[in-house]
């Protein structure tokens, strides 16, 4: 596993993270590191095991769909960084070429 | 430390068993009341956590309020539950209302949850006040709770060390005398080590006894809450008051109640010592294995028999946690973005732009890190091979288990390789960080509970700990055996001469 500035970058921007190129040139090394112990796992004999499902749900988990107490919407909002109402408020993302992709 | 008399008897009412405490609470005769513990408390957090920092907010008025309720309760005739007035601290990743709820990370700045998390609730439905909230690596990541927003804790038997971690805050909150209660939560060993670490005792139960409920994720399918205590009889009071199952959670399963003490003995018992656990020829893990092999002989003399096991795939839960982990903390730390809580970065005229500064000012560097890991490992071309492959391990591992269940009744192994470390001793080696959890990962990817008691000291005075694990839903057996093995070998729970004494 080799994994460069360039690869830290990508993955960064994947998880929306904008690292300082400080971090970036800290990070490859120590991620390169991990990955050569972790990379084990490809090699480990499974035998026929399936993914493990311990926290799956079935549909028998799930509550009733019952009406009750909610939370009340303004304690909520009170923890908002920018609200307008009932509205959460974000720069703007639509007509915006750099938000090609949101 | 409080020794000597009191105005309540000759031992301090704080040092009282949680079940000892409760009683005199419940008693309408006894002067001791709610509001006299949690004033005690208080007065330790204040004296003993300016050195120890164990506490990120400490609540007095909210844990005031509910001693009163519980001793007026007390006055009407009324029970207010098995943990009246016993002062409780929780970990700063489970909600309570009108608390800060920081998870020692700057991105949840300013954050305070609007409901409570079920575990808590519980728990103060029992009688429990709730005196504050304890420090933990960020987002419970680490094994120190050096990689806290808010600086480290220290390890009250040496403040040189750390307390381990994540939920370093409680254990040291509790070994150093300042609360008899306090809840963890355990990803990956999290309640397990700072309990060892910190000579008292620490239960992460079967995956789904304990509503996760206002707990903030960070790898759902391995996280679970538990109790931290002085002794396994006090961690099985606070067990017994928040397990269950909760609509709020639905992971949460049916189990049976580990309330009772049904008396198991050592005599016949079956305990497992597997292979890949020993710690002969690991560095620095000499005192550790000796202080097992203690009990072990402890056990032996009491009528057990060993059972020698071997659970090939232990060997390999490091890199399998160190994919699945990550994995799911990068997707549950997805929400936090700056829009609905927490952290906002200033002067951004992007919403991709809000996001990235956000994060990358409100996190610290561990969670970078495995925010990293885990993006990468699920990311296009390396799903199957990482993700999917750990997934699959974890099936073989939690049938190695059940097959050793079949042939024991408990495993028994060290809960660390080692004492409790230096401060900032491991600091730039996330490697070697991660090492620590050797011994306990393998319980939260097989979803099987596992405590860690006290066993012992080593030279220079540093707890250690014995963990034993058992089938899913064998809390109840795991504690009965705790408790014989502190009966057996006098060993527990010894208090630190922390400085600064009131």
């Amino acid at each position: 596993m080799d994994i460069d500035e360039t690869l830290v970058r990508h993955v960064a921007d994947l998880a929306r993270l904008q690292l300082t190129d400080e971090e970036v040139a800290d990070i490859a090394p120590q991620l390169n590191r991990i990955f050569e112990h972790v990379d084990q796992v490809q090699s480990l004999d499974v035998g026929d095991a399936d993914p493990a499902t311990q926290s799956a749900i079935s549909m028998d988990d799930l509550r009733g769909d019952e009406p009750g107490d909610a939370i009340d919407p303004r304690a909520v909002l009170r923890n908002a960084p920018q609200h307008d109402g009932a509205f959460l408020v974000v720069p703007r993302f639509f007509g915006d070429a750099e938000e090609g992709e949101g | 430390m409080f020794g000597g008399s009191t105005p309540f008897g000759e031992e301090h009412p704080l040092d009282l068993p949680v079940a000892a405490m409760a009683a005199r609470v419940r008693d309408p005769e006894d002067a001791l009341k709610a509001v006299d513990l949690v004033q005690a408390a208080l007065l330790r957090i204040g004296v003993l956590d300016t050195g120890l920092k164990a506490f990120l907010c400490v609540t007095g008025d909210l844990a005031l309020e509910q001693a009163a309720a519980v001793d007026a309760k007390v006055a009407a005739g009324e029970d207010p539950g098995p943990l009246a007035g016993v002062p409780l601290a929780v970990k700063d990743n489970l909600a309570v209302p009108g608390a800060p709820l920081t998870c020692a990370s700057r991105i949840l700045a300013g954050y305070e949850p609007p409901t409570w998390a079920t575990s808590v609730e519980r728990a103060v439905a029992a009688g429990a006040c709730i005196v504050g909230k304890t420090n933990l690596d960020e987002f419970a990541m680490g094994s120190s709770t050096e990689n806290s927003a808010f600086g480290p804790t220290r390890n009250p038997y040496d403040p040189d060390r750390v307390p381990g971690g994540s939920s370093g805050g409680s254990a040291a909150a509790v070994a150093a005398g300042m609360v008899p209660l306090a809840l963890g939560s355990d990803t990956g060993g999290s309640i397990r080590q700072p309990a060892a670490l910190c000579g008292i005792v620490g239960l992460k139960p079967t995956y789904g006894r304990v509503s996760r409920n206002g707990l903030v994720a960070f790898a759902s399918s391995l996280d679970q809450v538990g109790p931290m205590a002085r002794s396994a009889a006090d961690a099985r009071a606070l067990l017994a008051a928040i397990e269950g199952v909760d609509a709020h959670d639905a992971t949460t399963r049916a189990m049976p109640s580990v309330a009772a003490d049904d008396a198991a003995t050592l005599d016949g018992l079956r305990y497992g010592t597997v292979e890949e656990f020993l710690l002969d020829g690991v560095p620095g893990g000499e005192p550790a294995q000796a202080a097992v092999n203690g009990v072990r002989a402890a056990l032996d003399a009491a009528g057990a028999t060993s059972v020698p096991l071997s659970l090939p795939l232990v060997t390999s839960s490091i890199p399998v946690y160190y994919i699945v982990a990550p994995a799911e903390a990068s997707s549950n730390l997805a929400r936090y973005d700056g829009v609905r809580y927490g952290h906002r970065a200033d002067d951004v005229d992007s919403l991709h732009g809000l996001y990235a500064r956000t994060r990358d000012e409100g996190f610290g560097a561990e969670v970078k890190r495995r925010i990293l890991i885990g993006t990468f490992a699920l990311s296009a071309g390396y799903a199957d091979a990482y993700y999917k492959k750990a997934m699959a391990a974890r099936t073989r591992l939690r049938q190695q288990f059940d097959a050793a269940f079949s042939q024991c009744d408990v495993i028994v192994s060290a809960t660390t390789p080692t004492a409790a470390f230096g401060v900032g001793e491991k600091a730039d080696d996330p490697l070697a960080m991660y090492l620590c959890d050797i011994l306990t990962v393998a319980a939260n990817l097989a979803g099987i509970p596992a405590v860690s008691i006290p066993c012992g000291m080593t030279d220079d005075g540093l707890p250690l700990g014995l963990q034993l694990w058992g089938a899913p839903g064998s809390e109840g057996r795991l504690l009965d055996v705790a408790e014989r093995i502190a009966e057996a070998t006098g060993i527990g729970y010894a208090a630190p001469s922390v400085k600064g004494d009131a």
